[in-house]
């Protein structure tokens, strides 16, 4: 088989931007020809894929890391619904609705955080208790279930 | 404690109302889920509205008219929310599948009965179900009008915790097998709200921490239920 090492190229230059956008990813990996950006585009289409970077909004791309490629896009989907219809959570609210492990709730809050769609809002008292957890919010609701909930 | 979704029997109930509705439509389509506050409607509600994608869950404001009630359900199916009633019909024509499960209207209580006679024109124009989801002035309602409660195929009443969920819920959330004596006091003790097993079971976890027990006993439990 053979290797470009493209695949590694971009997982190292979206893991440094976090969130970015194809030419910005371009940029950071050193593309200089039209047809290698064409090689990335189809690779980051893999990537998508597999699931180890989302597509947050138009021109908007987060990476998850590889620990989460090949996790299903269900339920990626069930926690964007539940972020949908909950519109102010927690984690453990988006834990208890969709099941998901609580370490990808986490990656993809921290990943909309960065693209503008979630927003902390407050803290709150754990069930009553002192401890307390972060309370998230969607600042956006409608563009949140047009661009992520139904573009996912 | 572990953060876990207890499937209890209220759940249940509600899941095989669902179910039944999504599955077999007769033209009597409507269901209404109706208990207390802190009895899990709304969680139970929200959890089907994200386990199931084709699920329509809504909850729309008691201040909006009718046509707002349209509205939001025309937002969830087409991303639009158009001025009037007879162009929300037209994206609700469009975009409605026979795929689509139901329509889950949170807080249905709220509502006046212009707005549930909106939802039962959905529901019977577009043969899709629709589940109206409140606390106990919705039963009053419905019963207002004969042709509201006529189409009731169902109604789950949100009853109180029971013994065996409580028992459940120690056991998957604390891995804590408790007796059926102590699940029926717990229960006794949180008065069927769902919030109060929660915090009983924290400070049942904080008891055993303090005191260096490894499992729940009966003092545990008396002193948790002072």
């Amino acid at each position: 088989m053979y290797h470009t090492g493209l695949a590694n190229r971009l997982r190292e230059a979206a893991r440094r931007l976090g969130t970015f956008g194809p030419r910005e990813l371009a940029d950071e990996m050193g593309v200089r020809s039209y047809s290698e950006a064409a090689r990335v585009r189809d690779a980051l289409r893999d990537f998508r894929r597999r699931g180890e970077v989302i597509h947050l909004a138009r021109g908007i791309w987060t990476y998850c890391g590889k620990e989460h490629a090949g996790r299903g896009k269900g339920v990626r989907e069930r926690i964007y619904r539940a972020m949908y219809t909950k519109k102010i959570f927690s984690v453990r609210d988006l834990t208890l609705l969709t099941d998901a492990d609580e370490s990808y709730i986490r990656v993809l809050i921290r990943r909309l955080e960065e693209a503008g769609r979630v927003r902390r809002v407050g803290r709150r008292p754990l069930n009553g208790t002192r401890r307390k957890e972060t309370v998230f919010g969607l600042p956006d609701p409608d563009g949140f279930y047009l661009e992520v909930v139904k573009g996912s | 404690m572990r953060d876990v979704f207890i499937s209890t029997q209220n759940y249940q109930r509600f899941e095989d109302v669902f179910n039944d509705l999504a599955a077999n439509r007769y033209g009597v389509d409507m269901a209404a889920v109706i208990g207390r506050a802190g009895r899990g409607k709304t969680t139970a509600g929200e959890r089907l509205a994200t386990q199931f994608p084709d699920a329509i869950y809504v909850r729309p404001l008691d201040f909006g008219s009718p046509v707002a009630v349209l509205r939001e359900v025309a937002f969830v199916l087409g991303g639009v929310r158009p001025r009037n009633t007879t162009a929300c019909y037209d994206v609700l024509k469009a975009e409605l599948t026979p795929n689509h499960s139901a329509i889950i209207v949170d807080e249905a209580d709220r509502l006046g009965l212009k707005h549930l006679n909106v939802l039962r024109d959905i529901s019977d124009h577009f043969t899709i179900p629709v589940i109206l989801v409140g606390e106990e002035p919705l039963a009053g309602k419905l019963r207002q009008e004969r042709r509201l409660h006529s189409r009731l195929r169902d109604t789950v009443a949100f009853g109180p915790i029971t013994p065996s969920d409580v028992l459940y819920f120690y056991r998957k959330s604390l891995s804590q097998a408790i007796t059926p004596d102590q699940s029926r006091k717990l229960a006794r003790h949180a008065e069927g709200d769902f919030r109060l097993v929660i915090k009983d079971a924290l400070r049942a976890e904080r008891i055993l921490a303090a005191s260096g027990l490894r499992e729940i006993n009966d003092q545990v439990v008396e002193e948790v239920c002072k």
